[in-house]
């Protein structure tokens, strides 16, 4: 699924840096970008942090926006940032796929210039909850939560190991 | 040799001057202060902020309280305004019958007519002529979502557009074999009738839809009658400009602009009384306001939404000046036709309409603010005598005209938050004044209506404020066009997003309009409120009513210094060959402290021998 191309091929994209990470973690940053509508490339580096890596890709981007994956961390980054000042930094039990995802639209609306997505202004977005749909809704928000919880928990296991 | 403070309390501000007496009419001001006003203008409150003014004024001469012979207070106009928002019309869907929004990213292009159809129903659907409009629930991943579409078309039947609830169109379509349009974002998929045809229209990026706003292209695709037709038109209003739409054709599916009977305003005047239905818009009722002179009493209509909204005003008064609520009476009204977004009832996606409304400020005249006994409670505590001197109106005349190049005949304007007020003194040195409801509160609300910002002092801020776009994370582009840089990266929530550039730094207004759209309606605003009162204002106290035998023209107070009133005022007396500008008192003060400087003008002027 996940096609790592050479780096000196540089076509209009965001760049994702991975070492080591899992690919369900990859896709869901990648689906993020594709909502909106932006190219992406994948690139192996050597091991780093998550943050050190995530800036190496924004530069390595013609896009000069980077995101970098490890087992522990996912942070994104802008070129013109000092390097330890990402933008953001997804750890541990915040790395549901809905967050990852987001994480994407991000790095996606970094390169476009629309404004970001930020957890708390979602929850205020949220409809108003009536009464013939929020059972439907906080279900399926539930679902999230668990697939979350319990990625995490696999994540967590293997890192154990 | 004497020290004295004039003292000036607002509605927002308490401003001081202290000078020197030297003789009758010889003064030297020697500081002036400017603090927020405590507490209501006219309330023992006020005192805290009045120490506190006077306090800064003095400390810098090295002076005490005590070594002031008087402290002269104003007589505060004695006007409160108030504002009220009646909404005229609402559009009600009875039947879940359209959704039509600007989802950031839709999928695909084009326009699709089918019947819906639950995503879950598709496997079993007949294949063949039917052609379907598939809803697909939150619960169900974007992945499968696209796999079923693509084994349904494999097996024969017709996916013609998609209705989804989560953000997933683009992801959708990019898995589709045959791309279709696919509206996304729909909070409420639950509420679409099944088996209905329905129609689908995406545009293209950078475009809006053009078949579903037109209520003709609508009857050509569900086969309307003129009657019905005629039905779809708020369909089709509401749908205008929107990048995604979705129109479907319900069996009951019935769609109205209601209008929202709003109470009528009578219009007392010395021998007419005019009755006017608010609902007939602001022209109707300023026309009827301007032909009945002298206005003597506005009153609305019991039991109805105005009459509430007068009612408050009444009490509000007669709280603060210890009168029955029957004695106080509304002298003037300023009505303002405005739009206000509205969700629709009924709708799916959290559409909003554009309402009509009209906004109107009300302004209460009452005999006297209690100020004497505020300055006995002064005098108490700083035991300092304190004196109430002039009427405000003069004493702020008195202070403009200590504005190097003026001369009288000449009118100050000053709009404040409640009202807008206006003197004007002749070379007899005869002062006449007046008060119009209707001032910086308003424009407030209008700018609060129309961006549908639901924060007052998000809306505040954008009438004080210039707005700018962030950019990138390094510069910003401000509303007239110029850029700035910064060295420190932005805070990222600001990333995107158009600012308002307050005191206090960048805040970002959460709002999908463009920047343009915004200054558009701050600046119409403005021009509604401020630049009409000032008219109406200066036309009462002018020489036969004509603007034109006034040569000088100062705007004073707050409103002075705001970014762009003075300009929208000079450009509106243009025409009238007077000299307009913001005031400069004492030739040092700008439009600030006329009312304090000219207390002490006053008192020194009255000075024995």
């Amino acid at each position: 699924m996940v096609v790592t191309k050479p780096i000196l091929e540089r076509r209009p994209a965001v760049q994702l840096a991975t070492f080591e990470a899992a690919t369900s973690v990859l896709q869901a940053i990648l689906w993020g970008i594709e909502e909106e509508g932006i190219p992406s490339e994948i690139c192996d580096l050597a091991a780093g942090s998550a943050t050190v890596m995530a800036h190496q890709a924004a530069h390595m981007s013609s896009l000069n926006v980077g995101v970098g994956v490890t087992d522990a961390e996912v942070v994104l980054h802008h070129r013109d940032l000092p390097g330890d000042k990402p933008l953001f930094v997804l750890s541990g039990r915040d790395r549901s796929a809905e967050a990852l995802k987001t994480l994407g639209k991000n790095a996606a609306r970094l390169v476009k210039c629309d404004p970001l997505l930020f957890d708390d202004d979602r929850s205020t977005k949220a409809p108003p909850t009536e009464p013939s749909v929020a059972p439907a809704q906080s279900a399926s928000d539930d679902l999230e939560r668990i697939v979350g919880a319990v990625m995490d928990l696999l994540a967590r296991q293997r890192m154990g190991k | 040799m004497t020290y004295v403070a004039g003292v000036d309390i607002g509605n927002n501000t308490t401003e001081v001057a202290v000078a020197q007496i030297l003789g009758k009419g010889n003064v030297r001001f020697l500081s002036s202060s400017m603090v927020r006003t405590v507490g209501i203008k006219g309330t023992l409150r006020n005192v805290m902020g009045i120490i506190d003014a006077l306090d800064q004024a003095l400390q810098p001469l090295g002076l005490a309280r005590r070594e002031l012979d008087v402290v002269l207070l104003n007589e505060a106009t004695p006007v409160i305004g108030d504002i009220a928002m009646e909404t005229i019309t609402e559009t009600v869907i009875t039947e879940s019958a359209m959704i039509g929004h600007n989802p950031a990213t839709p999928g695909g292009q084009g326009l699709a007519l089918g019947r819906t159809i639950r995503l879950g129903d598709l496997a079993t659907a007949p294949a063949g002529e039917c052609a379907w409009v598939v809803v697909v629930p939150a619960s169900v991943d974007f992945e499968q979502a696209a796999r079923q579409i693509n084994d349904a078309t494999a097996r024969g039947s017709r996916v013609v557009a998609a209705v989804v609830q989560k953000d997933d169109g683009v992801l959708i379509n990019n898995r589709l074999v045959h791309p279709i349009p696919i509206v996304d974002e729909v909070q409420f998929t639950d509420r679409v009738p099944m088996g209905m045809p329905a129609a689908v229209e995406v545009a293209q990026v950078g475009r809006s839809i053009e078949k579903l706003a037109n209520p003709y292209d609508i009857a050509t695709l569900f086969e309307l009658d003129p009657d019905q037709t005629r039905q779809v038109v708020p369909i089709a209003r509401a749908l205008m400009g929107t990048r995604s739409a979705v129109v479907i054709k319900t069996p009951k599916g019935d769609i109205e602009e209601r209008r929202i009977p709003a109470g009528k305003i009578i219009l007392i005047g010395h021998r007419q009384k005019i009755e006017v239905p608010v609902d007939e818009g602001a022209d109707a009722i300023m026309d009827k306001v301007g032909a009945i002179f002298p206005l003597e009493e506005v009153q609305a209509e019991p039991g109805t939404n105005v009459g509430g909204m007068f009612e408050q005003v009444r009490k509000v008064m007669a709280d603060l000046t210890d009168l029955p609520v029957s004695a106080v009476r509304v002298q003037d009204i300023l009505a303002v036709d405005t739009f206000k977004p509205q969700q629709i009832l009924g709708s799916l996606a959290g559409e909003y309409a554009m309402g009509n409304a009209v906004g109107l400020a009300a302004m209460v005249h009452t005999h006297k603010l209690p100020m004497q006994r505020l300055a006995r409670k002064l005098e108490d505590e700083i035991g300092v005598r304190v004196a109430v001197g002039g009427v405000e109106a003069d004493m702020a005349i008195r202070g403009a005209l200590t504005t190097p190049g003026t001369r009288a005949p000449m009118a100050i304007v000053d709009v404040g938050g409640g009202s807008t007020d206006a003197s004007v003194i002749n070379e007899a040195g005869e002062i006449k004044s007046t008060h119009q409801a209707g001032a910086g509160d308003m424009v407030t609300l209008l700018i609060n209506t129309e961006l549908g910002l639901e924060d007052f002092e998000m809306a505040e801020n954008i009438k004080k404020f210039p707005l700018a776009k962030v950019e990138s994370l390094f510069h910003m582009r401000h509303e007239n066009g110029s850029v700035e840089f910064f060295h420190n990266p932005l805070d990222p929530r600001l990333f995107g997003r158009i600012v308002v550039l307050t005191d206090t730094g960048a805040v970002p207004i959460e709002t999908k309009q463009l920047l343009d759209k915004i200054v558009a309606v701050r600046q119409q605003a403005k021009k509604k409120v401020f630049v009409r009162n000032t008219l109406r204002a200066l036309e009462r106290v002018a020489p036969a009513g004509n603007i034109r035998l006034i040569s000088f023209v100062v705007l004073v107070g707050g409103s002075g210094l705001d970014f762009e009133i003075p300009k929208m005022i000079s450009d509106a007396l243009l025409d009238y060959g007077v000299v307009t500008g913001r005031a400069n008192v004492r030739g040092s003060e700008g439009p600030r402290n006329a009312v304090a400087t000219g207390l002490v003008l006053a008192y020194a002027q009255d000075l024995e021998g």
